[in-house]
């Protein structure tokens, strides 16, 4: 689709000829913004557990009872390392590294992204079983909705990955593959910075 | 920016400098993860006190983690994501806090006392 | 419980009018078998004439951004009747006497369903269309960024105006207005699936609509044509990159608020409950979140439209280009910090009520500086009153006075008078009625050639101006002054004889607005018929100043057989200066069109079936469907042949062809604009 035009300076048809023929860049900014999408809602549920975590106690118990910092830490660390064995996957597979070593830190990261699902799983089974269940209260309805849609992000991170390995294996190394892992590494990373407002707000100033 | 390809191999200077980042940001993230747990679990600062200092701690870490593992920063190929991104962060603030406002603001008409926050 | 949920047999459409008979259930049993007969016609339509296979592949598997834009814009025309023909229902039930012949929670029903409809099925998908048609032709773009993504949006609206079509027929919509504010409309209150529709086809139209804004947004990042700097950009291009901003980020916390909503009422949930901690008014805080910006992704667009039109039938360019682009800027940043406004009485301080009353005064800046904008474009121009010119000018002195009465009610002393009052109703059709529905119907007059190649019929078009302009005027002012009176909103009927003459003037203007509608049709039938004679082959039959207009008429499908070089804001205006009536071409080269697919059609359908079973709590289909939508963006992830070329020969061919005709269709004066003689591209010296 290039148009080199005869009457506009070079510089600006080379960058417009960039602008066409980029369409991986073009893919990752329209990502960009869908993430940037996503982080709005993260805001609002953020906002609203600010709201019930201190007018919407109700009967239920409060953070400082229900939490403990313990799991949450180790939780935190296992998508913290994750989201660094992603980012050893993609930058490896942009400098030329083996299908071999890029699955393989795949498979790290989305093992450690299981561990961190499991962590929670066990922890809202350990509420749930006390009797601390959504239906509670505003806050812990606020609490299971905010981690848990940050939790549903995870999972389907997870899915992503295993179907695109699946692609790996089909269509090879090509632009396509590359630039889908590309996107779900944004997607990853993008889901540990939510983690950091998430166990800051949520454990550790609830905790205090 | 080209995200996907590279001219040059996992043995060059290019990769070394961009790991390098990589390596920064997951350090800088695990201290501040832990300072902050370390603030909380020690219990050495008032609450209002190590409130702010996690708060601050954890926006630290939110900057640091644009910088390292999405590669924000200020060169002319990040520039758009750059300016998404902290548009959007005006956004956040308006209707994040705006939010937190108008609530707080409706609650202390109700006599809703604020609890510990 | 059953696969099918809480369906049963009282919820299909004719089942109440027997077991309970009154005219009430009869509108309704009458309302629901229109939508089944229509549906049947269409479809018996399609099979005598054979229009199925075409319908299949030309309409349906499109990719091509302008077809998607004229089926947008069909949506919403369909969808407009209705929501016409309901206001119409609701001002007859208001004349007669009391209690009228509606039940409570009919009429309740109709004000949802009228709200609802006109925002999300009317106003998002006439505007999504003509940015689809015209903005890729204004950026020398070949389609949208993101082709396949396109078609989704497209079929997930459809999928969401067709859940509340399906609400007439199966079952009920909710009562609580367009706003459905708990509690409610919590589970306690509103017990049926009412509000689940709402919920529901909304989230489809929501999603579609974020991923719209994305569409736009990247594709005017990306795709503007060598030379074209954001500052060359039309104005309707600049009005399309705002309202993309606004529909990514103000849409999510309306899809938030909702399906906060949704488990509220299946599964116990506490945001919005009255007890146990819930907060009902962070809905209200939410739903506005997302509703104020709303209101700019809705007259955004239309601004843009006026900022072509205007121009284009004064023979001027347009005044102000700069202050012009900056207020868009400013109006779609600003529209994030007043949404407190909608709701002043809700019990927040004076102290923060003042602060957001004084955000929504400084908005209308902005807007005034655009009146002035038009004002002078026009200020001695030599004026021609097409349809589209009327429609536009009809707007500027309608909307004006919508706008002052905003101001009056971003005043919270002044709004604790009248929220909640008829006047409020009044001043929001003020504003959306010119500043929507005009503009989009400028749109369709000024920009129809591109799509079909031939004109609107003008006498037609100019009584559907006239009825809509006298009919909006006879529906609203008199609510202006029943609501100053004290006349509340939503109210069944009225016992008040002081509003009864003005309800009466009210309903003559809405029988007005019904002709004008009416008009509307009678415009596109006898327009067809006589398509021979107003076809305009060559293209630009208004002497028009964008780039779309060097283009012949119907645009073929790969739009530019080379792309323009900008070489300043106006180059069409300046070829045809210097005497051109064809551009010069730039270089012919291979491209690449998306190939026709019926996989968004499929997703569309599967999240509109989704959507239905989560609406009947049939748990098991919903988790099919969900999965299965899943699925088929999988299949889709492995399709990687989804482009064909067009050939640098056939552009070339193409544009020979263009310039051939162009060559052969006689110049005619610009007072020979609106007859027969009109074949497209008139010349006439600019003024």
């Amino acid at each position: 689709m290039s148009a080199t035009m005869s009457n506009t300076g070079a510089a600006h048809a080379a960058s417009h000829d960039h602008g066409h023929h980029d369409k991986t860049g073009t893919v990752i900014f329209g990502f960009w913004i869908f993430l940037m999408s996503d982080l709005i809602a993260f805001s609002l549920m953020i906002a609203n557990y600010a709201d019930a975590e201190w007018h919407g106690i109700a009967n239920g118990p409060s953070p400082h009872e229900l939490f403990s910092l313990g799991l949450p830490t180790i939780e935190t660390m296992a998508l913290l390392i994750s989201t660094f064995t992603f980012g050893i996957c993609t930058l490896g597979m942009k400098y030329g590294a083996s299908m071999k070593r890029t699955v393989g830190w795949l498979v790290v990261t989305l093992a450690l992204g299981a561990i961190f699902l499991g962590i929670e799983l066990y922890e809202f089974h350990e509420f749930w079983t006390e009797g601390n269940t959504p239906q509670v209260s505003g806050f812990l309805t606020a609490y299971y909705s905010l981690v848990g849609l940050h939790g549903l992000h995870v999972t389907s991170g997870i899915i992503w990955g295993i179907l695109l390995m699946v692609q790996m294996k089909t269509f090879g190394m090509n632009d396509l593959i590359k630039s889908r892992l590309v996107r779900l590494g944004l997607f990853w990373h993008m889901l540990d910075i939510v983690w950091i407002a998430l166990f800051t707000k949520v454990y550790l100033m609830g905790v205090l | 920016m080209d995200y996907i390809n590279s001219d040059v191999g996992m043995d060059s200077a290019e990769y070394k400098h961009d790991m390098a980042r990589y390596v920064w940001g997951f350090a800088l993230s695990v201290v501040l993860t832990l300072a902050g747990v370390v603030i909380v679990a020690g219990g050495v600062f008032s609450t209002g006190l190590a409130w702010s200092i996690v708060g601050i701690l954890g926006i630290a870490q939110l900057v640091i983690q644009f910088w390292a593992f999405m590669h924000l920063d200020f060169s002319k190929e990040a520039r758009p994501d750059l300016y998404l991104v902290l548009f959007t962060f005006l956004l956040i603030i308006l209707m994040a806090a705006g939010t937190v406002w108008v609530l707080a603001d409706l609650a202390s008409r109700m006599g809703m006392g604020a609890g510990s926050m | 419980m059953s696969i099918l949920g809480s369906l049963d047999w009282n919820d299909i459409f004719i089942v109440p009018f027997f077991t309970d008979p009154s005219l009430s259930t009869g509108i309704a049993a009458g309302a629901g078998g229109i939508v089944v007969l229509g549906a049947l016609a269409v479809m018996v339509l399609l099979t005598v004439k054979g229009w199925w296979k075409p319908l299949w592949s030309n309409w349906i598997t499109t990719l091509d951004h302008k077809k998607i834009g004229v089926i947008y814009i069909v949506l919403a025309l369909i969808m407009l009747i209705r929501g016409v023909l309901e206001a119409v229902v609701m001002r007859a039930q208001q004349v007669s006497p009391a209690p009228g012949f509606l039940s409570v929670e009919h009429h309740a029903e109709l004000f949802s369903t009228h709200g609802t409809i006109m925002i999300f099925f009317v106003a998002m998908p006439f505007l999504t269309g003509v940015i689809n048609v015209v903005m890729p032709l204004q950026i020398g773009a070949r389609d949208m960024e993101f082709p396949f993504m396109n078609a989704v949006s497209l079929w997930l609206s459809i999928g969401g105006a067709a859940l509340v079509m399906a609400s007439l027929v199966v079952g009920h919509f909710e009562t609580g207005g367009w706003t459905a504010y708990p509690p409610y409309t919590g589970i306690k209150l509103s017990p049926n699936e009412g509000v689940d529709y709402w919920i529901w086809s909304l989230g489809l139209t929501s999603v579609g609509s974020t991923l719209s804004g994305i569409n736009f947004l990247v594709t005017i990042y990306k795709q503007r044509a060598p030379g074209m700097k954001l500052f060359d950009m039309s104005i309707f291009a600049w009005a399309t990159l705002c309202t993309a901003i606004l529909m990514i980020f103000a849409m999510m916390p309306l899809t938030v608020a909702s399906l906060m909503l949704a488990l509220d009422r299946q599964a116990g949930f506490h945001f919005f409950t009255a007890t146990q901690g819930g907060n009902m008014m962070n809905f209200a805080n939410m739903f506005w979140l997302f509703g104020h910006p709303e209101v700019y992704i809705l007259i955004l667009p239309a601004f843009g439209v006026f900022s072509e039109v205007i121009p284009t039938f004064s023979g001027k360019k347009i005044y102000g280009y700069t202050s012009l682009v900056w207020a868009t800027i400013a109006i779609a940043v600003l529209s994030f910090t007043v949404w407190v406004h909608h709701f002043f009485t809700m019990g927040q301080t004076a102290h923060l009520n003042a602060i957001f009353g004084i955000a929504t005064m400084t908005i209308g800046v902005p807007t005034g500086v655009k009146v002035f904008n038009w004002m002078l474009t026009m200020w001695r121009g030599k004026l021609r009153f097409s349809t589209a010119m009327l429609f536009s000018t009809g707007f500027i002195f309608t909307f004006v006075i919508g706008g002052i009465t905003g101001v009056m009610l971003a005043n919270p002393t002044i709004d604790f008078a009248t929220h909640n009052s008829l006047f409020l109703v009044a001043h929001f059709h003020n504003m959306l009625i010119p500043g929507l529905l005009f503009g989009m119907f400028a749109a369709v007059n000024y920009w129809f050639p591109l799509c079909f190649g031939f004109r609107l019929d003008e006498k037609w078009g100019r009584r559907s101006f006239w009825l809509w302009m006298i009919g909006f005027y006879g529906a609203f002012m008199p609510l202006y002054a029943i609501g100053l009176m004290g006349a509340p909103r939503r109210m069944a009927f009225f016992t008040e004889p002081a509003y009864f003459p003005w309800l009466v003037i009210a309903m003559l203007g809405a029988l007005c607005v019904l002709a004008g509608l009416t008009a509307q049709i009678i415009q596109v039938w006898v327009s067809v018929k006589n398509r021979e004679s107003l076809m305009v082959p060559a293209g630009d039959p208004w002497d028009g100043r964008g780039i779309e207009w060097s283009l012949g008429c119907p645009v073929p499908e790969y739009d530019f057989s080379t792309i323009p070089a900008m070489t300043s804001r106006e180059p069409w205006v300046d070829a045809k200066e210097a005497g051109k009536r064809v551009m010069d071409p730039t270089e012919f080269v291979d491209i690449h069109l998306p190939k026709p697919t019926g996989m968004p059609f499929l997703v569309g359908l599967v999240a509109t079936l989704f959507a239905f079973a989560m609406i009947f709590q049939m748990w098991l289909i919903a988790a099919v469907g969900f999965v299965a939508m899943w699925v088929l963006v999988l299949i889709r992830s492995y399709d990687t042949d989804w482009e064909e070329t067009v050939t640098a020969e056939e552009l070339r061919e193409g544009y020979e062809a263009h310039k051939r005709l162009v060559e052969t269709t006689p110049q005619i004066r610009l007072d020979d604009e609106f007859t027969t003689k009109n074949r497209g591209l008139i010349m006439e010296t600019q003024v």
